[in-house]
């Protein structure tokens, strides 16, 4: 029998239709109307071809393989994400809770951060967010209009970074969090999930709260939020929770309530 | 139309840039919401809208080429996009597909439903992206086996394969949850 044939679909696979993320998702009139307006740009003639593909601008864009390659050529080993052994002995060390690093401390992992980067010589006043969780820091960097995401160990062994946004980017309101981007690497013990939002004024705090109840607690300052744990959940739809402290209560959300609107 | 047959219009290939344009729209309107869903299952619904017009934009170059049957086409095409951006991110080894528990945050809440749910998670979890891709293309996009190899870019026979060995895989890491509960509700009957 044909196995996934409409007709004969084997029931384990009935059974998977419950966790499809996108089940019953439609897309939103604001959705059809950017669609359909890139589609316009794309049949007019004359345009550049990226202004045509994009519904909108890009917010944030990912280390690519060029630059990559050409930080390699300066002889600097540097992946943009953390390999399988080292990102192994991070999540071993990993704390839920995260401690800040002083500035002596910063200061070295941000020209790292900014190397990888290509983003030239930092200052004490690009770093937004630097906390150490075990052996493994953090840093949320902004060099001009742009900010980038740095994980490193103390060993200086490797310098994972990620590209956040090309602007300014727009603050969410007062009481509010966004999500910027989520996601999860690797297999097995090495799998770690990574997120990084904006916060509104008023937020003093936010938890993630994990299925099996653990809590993981974000970094949060100057406008932004970052974490990182051993585990595949950032990887997945809606699988914890974010609850947002302000000083008026908590409010609980989760993920794919908060992605911000570009 | 056969199925491999390019969307062309009735009288074979049309350079009219207007009937060229009709076309585009139609096929935007008719495989639109199910590209977003093929990529949003995939990678976050901030990324997503990027990619789908990327890829209507690669089937607006290439109208030419693509077939009746569109959606594996697109699909395909979404599928190479995906790849290519997050390699080198940190999502570097695999794209993968992404589970969701019907909008809710999977937690044990003492229900059926729920139970089952957490059991096809765990087991989930456990199976390479590889075995991933396969079940989501059949479960999740519901695409017929000839479909889905389109979209890998392999041979149905091919992938039929690889979809069975998925299948036993899912099995066998769900069989030691259910064993379990099958040992409790045995335990429960004889006390």
């Amino acid at each position: 029998m044909e196995l996934n044939e409409n007709a004969g679909r084997g029931g384990d696979l009935a059974d998977l239709a419950v966790l499809d993320p996108a089940a019953g998702r439609e897309p939103s009139p604001e959705e059809w109307i950017r669609a359909r307006a890139a589609v316009d740009r794309m049949i007019a003639p004359g345009e550049p071809a990226d202004a045509r593909a994009r519904p909108r601008p890009l917010g944030r864009r990912f280390a690519l393989v060029g630059a990559v390659a050409a930080v390699a050529a300066a002889g600097v080993v540097v992946v943009p994400a953390l390999l399988p052994s080292t990102a192994e002995k991070a999540s071993a060390a990993w704390t839920p809770e995260p401690s800040e690093l002083t500035g002596s401390q910063v200061l070295p992992l941000a020209r790292e951060c900014a190397e990888a980067w290509e983003a030239g010589a930092p200052g004490a006043d690009d770093v937004i967010v630097a906390e150490r969780r075990g052996v493994a820091s953090l840093l949320i960097m902004q060099r001009g209009a742009g900010s980038a995401e740095c994980l490193s160990l103390d060993s200086h062994e490797v310098t994972a970074w990620m590209g956040l946004t090309e602007g300014p980017g727009a603050t969410p309101p007062d009481g509010t969090v966004t999500i910027e981007t989520m996601s999860s690497v690797g297999e097995g013990r090495s799998q770690y999930s990574n997120v990084v939002g904006r916060v509104g004024a008023s937020v003093v705090g936010i938890d993630l709260v994990m299925p099996d109840g653990e809590v993981i607690r974000p970094s949060v300052r100057a406008g932004w939020w970052a974490a990182w744990w051993p585990g595949p959940e950032g990887g997945e739809v809606n699988t914890f929770r974010v609850v947002v402290h302000t000083a008026a209560g908590d409010s609980a959300f989760v993920p794919g309530q908060l992605f911000a609107a570009r | 139309m056969d199925e491999g047959k390019a969307l062309m219009g009735a009288g074979g290939r049309n350079t009219g840039s207007a009937e060229r344009e009709r076309r585009f729209r139609d096929l935007h309107e008719r495989t639109y919401a199910d590209l977003l869903r093929f990529v949003e299952r995939r990678i976050s619904p901030s990324e997503a809208e990027d990619v789908v017009a990327t890829v209507f934009l690669t089937a607006w170059r290439r109208l030419d080429d693509v077939p009746e049957d569109a959606r594996p086409w697109l699909f395909a095409v979404a599928r190479r996009t995906m790849v290519n951006q997050v390699r080198g991110v940190w999502r570097r080894r695999a794209l993968d597909v992404r589970v969701a528990a019907q909008g809710e945050p999977v937690e044990a809440d003492g229900s059926a439903g729920t139970a089952v749910r957490l059991d096809l998670v765990r087991a989930w979890r456990t199976l390479r992206p590889a075995d991933r891709e396969v079940l989501a293309l059949a479960a999740f996009d519901d695409l017929t086996s000839e479909q889905a190899a389109r979209v890998l870019g392999c041979r149905p026979t091919a992938y039929t394969t690889r979809l069975s060995r998925a299948r036993k895989r899912l099995q066998a890491a769900l069989e030691p949850t259910r064993a379990t509960v099958e040992e409790k509700i045995k335990e429960q009957a004889w006390s």
